[in-house]
């Protein structure tokens, strides 16, 4: 099903919740909130392997999902989606079931990447959902391949000074390996974030969505302010909505007046080391990487 | 041996209070010991941590089960945590709470204290982070280690002004177990 | 320093990075995306001569499980802390020994420490014996998750001077990668030559325990504190003895003052250096007692204890040797209290009664009413 456009609006959103009652996160989490929207997309005729990350201690417990749930390693679910998916088909139980994949940055670019790239190389049908909190959080906030240049981390104590990129790009390098469907989200776009879970699990083959998921303590701002930061990482240009379908690169949400970066950095304390250059480098960064996208 | 048992959340800075109280007391020139214990990582789960202080080497390394005091720096906790297990007949139990001792659901025969450690940290240091002043708090209870010590710890722990700060609050906290001023 | 974070080894790395950030340490930092990425950076460094180091727990040390081989096998004077935390599944952040002794054949020696001191002490002794040319071997050294990885109390932390008089900086006396005199790591014998590498790492590790001895000898000198393979207390004249690795080692130590107290001739041996396991040193300290309870903090799942069968090979030979019991406990974080240690040396003393039990393995302080709900009979 290519070009497919799937239509999604507030009202058009089920009532039901897919998950338990109840948080056993932080107070505030973005990944528990963009948790509960991909649940709510996905409905219960989804089966979610995870691997090790907040959204294990968060989801396992209170709010946890109403469809089935494996939680095995930290590196391994690009690779035990691949079991679950042959082994599905193996029984001739595929059809109708959403396989999809939550994990954590850690999971997925870093230890997670030799199975996830495995995995979708080998074209299995999947959703792999990477929730960003733009470090490892869950083990006290060291840093991941994703951590933003200039935050300071416990193992980036002056910042994350990586050569040569703002962080790694995912969905860049997803969409390399040739599937039908990869793309950004974030939170504080809700129905796009929606849209973009149907339209993947639709597609028969490897599908990837990048959702960027604030984590206050780690990212240092109010426990409240999630959605706020979320926003504003798009406004600024920090995180672009796009999605590449077949090859073809679309933003899906348009900033007309893009705002400084340095709004964004200010209004968390993990950018709290950065110098006058340091900034300008990243506003190079973000500029270059909009100029792409003609924002 | 004197054993202290904490009770709290997580990001309140409950650890910290033990290691402080722990610290304080190697600086009077005894041993001590500080162990926490949680089960999940995330924000807002119960903390506990485990003191104990002695004139000789401590050796032990497992949970109180029978402690001397417990303090309780969150009183919220006490919804999902029972604080008062394993008390002795003179434990004494320390809860930061504006509530009068009958309110707190601790039973009659509990040796009781209350501290409106949030309200003195507002005045203080500004912020509804109780830790350090309970610790001014437990010492007004029972001076397990010198109040000079405990303000060289936080010295030691804080950098200015927040330390100050700190020290004030726990004085004053100190004064209102003490019925002093 | 190659390092992945995991609870409860964080705070080690964290630490280590604070120092090296602000210039206290002067070393390099990776921060590898996987634990098998740290011990395989490790291997890379030190295969060029670098001192190199890394910690981890569960999971992490057992994701770099092949790595290990590597660091053996290549002989190189790798030192890793690890903070023993029990494996998955289920999944636990809390102690037990499972992850460390599931990696006690890969040819690393491996110590246990009861406390923050030994813990500090051991890192200092582990560098200097690894680098011993007649050792060469890596050295994993292990504190329990929590009760000492997060457990804070009074600590003598030498000065620079004091450390780098008994560790000076490195000089490999090993063959390195290096541009004036070329070698290949990594080469494949095959069979003429495959068994006399193993023959050579088995000897060394052997003898390794020799040099461990010369090496806390040498501590003692320099810093007062004298360290033993096996750690004795109230062993001369103890009918009974308690045998174990680890923190719970210091709960003994206070239950058996406090038997002491009660007159019961009770005593521990502590076992400080796994492998090589001082199999002479035990035999000694516990072949005199009638009989000796063995504290798994770790199973063999189906067969029993791992630390047991290392404690029977110990007292095989004696001619009078005392009955053996085996209890598991502590497992994933389960505290070990004063009280779980008299269970230990009640159910003992029941043993030494009645003649060896219906039982292999105790397990003293499994939940039975968790068990009785699950339908699983003790």
């Amino acid at each position: 099903m290519n070009n497919m456009s799937v239509s999604v609006t507030l009202k058009g959103l089920p009532d039901e919740e897919v998950i338990a009652p109840g948080r056993s996160g932080c107070p505030g989490c973005g990944a528990v909130i963009a948790a509960r929207i991909i649940s709510k997309a996905l409905g219960r005729n989804t089966i979610m392997v995870n691997s090790t990350g907040c959204m294990t201690v968060n989801y396992a417990y209170s709010g946890a999902p109403l469809f089935p749930f494996i939680h095995g390693l930290f590196e391994n679910a690009g690779s035990i989606l691949s079991g679950v998916d042959y082994g599905l088909r193996a029984l001739g139980l595929r059809e109708g079931v959403n396989l999809v994949a939550l994990s954590g940055d850690g999971g997925t670019a870093d230890i997670g990447f030799q199975s996830l790239s495995g995995a979708v190389e080998r074209g299995h049908r999947f959703l792999y959902i990477c929730y960003d909190n733009e470090g490892y959080m869950n083990t006290g906030i060291q840093r991941s391949g994703t951590t933003p240049y200039g935050a300071v981390t416990t193992t980036s104590p002056t910042g994350e000074r990586r050569p040569m990129q703002l962080r790694k790009d995912m969905v860049k390098i997803m969409a390399a390996h040739g599937i039908p469907y990869a793309a950004t989200a974030t939170i504080a776009y809700p129905l796009d974030l929606v849209r973009k879970v149907k339209k993947a699990v639709a597609i028969d083959g490897p599908t990837y969505i990048h959702v960027l998921s604030p984590c206050w303590a780690g990212w240092g701002f109010s426990e409240n302010l999630s959605v706020k930061i979320s926003k504003l990482a798009v406004l600024t240009g920090m995180w672009i909505l796009y999605e590449v379908e077949n090859g073809t690169v679309r933003p899906t949400v348009k900033i007309t007046q893009r705002k400084p970066v340095e709004e964004y950095l200010k209004a968390q304390s993990r950018f709290s080391q950065l110098t006058k250059p340091d900034i300008d480098r990243i506003q190079q960064f973000v500029d270059s990487k909009c100029k792409e996208f003609g924002i | 041996m004197l054993e202290v048992r904490f009770h709290g959340f997580s990001g309140e800075g409950v650890v910290t209070a033990a290691d402080l109280l722990a610290g304080a007391a190697v600086l009077d020139g005894k041993w001590s010991q500080s162990l926490p214990y949680f089960t999940t990582e995330r924000r807002g789960s119960p903390v506990i941590s485990f003191v104990r202080i002695d004139d000789s080497p401590i050796w032990v390394k497992s949970f109180i089960q029978n402690p001397d005091l417990i303090v309780v720096t969150n009183s919220s906790v006490m919804k999902f945590v029972k604080v008062a297990e394993g008390t002795k007949e003179n434990s004494r139990i320390l809860v930061n709470t504006p509530k009068p001792v009958n309110e707190l659901g601790l039973g009659t025969s509990m040796h009781v204290d209350t501290i409106d450690a949030n309200r003195i940290a507002s005045e203080t240091i500004k912020k509804p982070i109780a830790n350090v002043i309970m610790l001014g708090a437990l010492l007004g209870v029972e001076e397990v280690v010198s109040f000079k010590s405990l303000k060289e710890a936080v010295s030691q722990e804080f950098p200015e002004p927040l330390a100050s700060k700190n020290v004030a609050g726990m004085q004053m906290a100190y004064n209102a177990i003490r019925r002093i001023g | 320093m190659a390092a992945y974070p995991i609870t409860p080894q964080t705070e080690i790395v964290e630490t280590l990075y604070k120092s090296i950030s602000s210039g206290e340490l002067k070393a390099y930092a990776i921060p590898v995306e996987s634990e098998h990425s740290a011990m395989s950076a490790c291997v890379g460094a030190s295969a060029v001569g670098a001192r190199a180091f890394t910690a981890s727990s569960s999971q992490g040390l057992a994701l770099m499980h092949e790595c290990l081989f590597l660091a053996s096998g290549f002989r190189l004077p790798i030192v890793m802390a690890v903070a023993n935390r029990a494996l998955s599944q289920p999944v636990s952040i809390m102690c037990d020994h499972g992850d460390s002794l599931a990696q006690r054949d890969t040819g690393w020696l491996q110590f246990y420490v009861e406390n923050c001191q030994e813990a500090l002490d051991t890192i200092l002794i582990a560098y200097r014996v690894a680098e011993d040319e007649r050792v060469l071997l890596p050295v994993m050294v292990c504190l329990d998750g929590f009760f000492l990885s997060h457990l804070s109390e009074p600590v003598e932390i030498p000065t620079s001077a004091e450390a780098e008089a008994f560790l000076p900086p490195p000089d490999p006396h090993y063959p390195t990668l290096n541009l004036k005199k070329p070698i290949i790591l990594g080469a494949m014998p095959y069979p003429p030559y495959h068994n006399e590498f193993q023959y050579d790492k088995h000897v060394c590790l052997e003898y390794a325990g020799t040099v461990v001895r010369e090496v806390f000898d040498r501590f003692a000198k320099d810093f007062g504190r004298k360290y033993n393979p096996v750690e004795p207390y109230q062993t001369d004249d103890a009918e009974l003895i308690i045998v174990g690795m680890g923190s719970m080692m210091g709960t003994v130590r206070h239950a058996v003052n406090q038997m002491r107290r009660a007159g019961k001739k009770v005593g521990l041996a502590r076992i400080k250096m796994y492998r090589p396991f001082p199999y002479g040193e035990l035999a000694e300290v516990a072949g005199k007692s009638d009989i000796v309870a063995v504290l798994d903090r770790d199973v063999s799942p189906g067969t029993g204890g791992i630390l047991y069968p290392d404690v029977l090979r110990s007292l095989y030979a004696l001619s009078d040797r005392p009955k053996v019991v085996n209890f598991v406990l502590g497992l994933g974080g389960r505290d070990i209290s004063p009280l779980t240690v008299e269970k230990v040396v009640s159910e003992t003393r029941r043993v030494k009664k009645t003649g060896l039990s219906e039982k292999e393995t105790f397990w003293p302080d499994a939940n039975i009413n968790t068990l009785k709900a699950w339908g699983i009979s003790e």
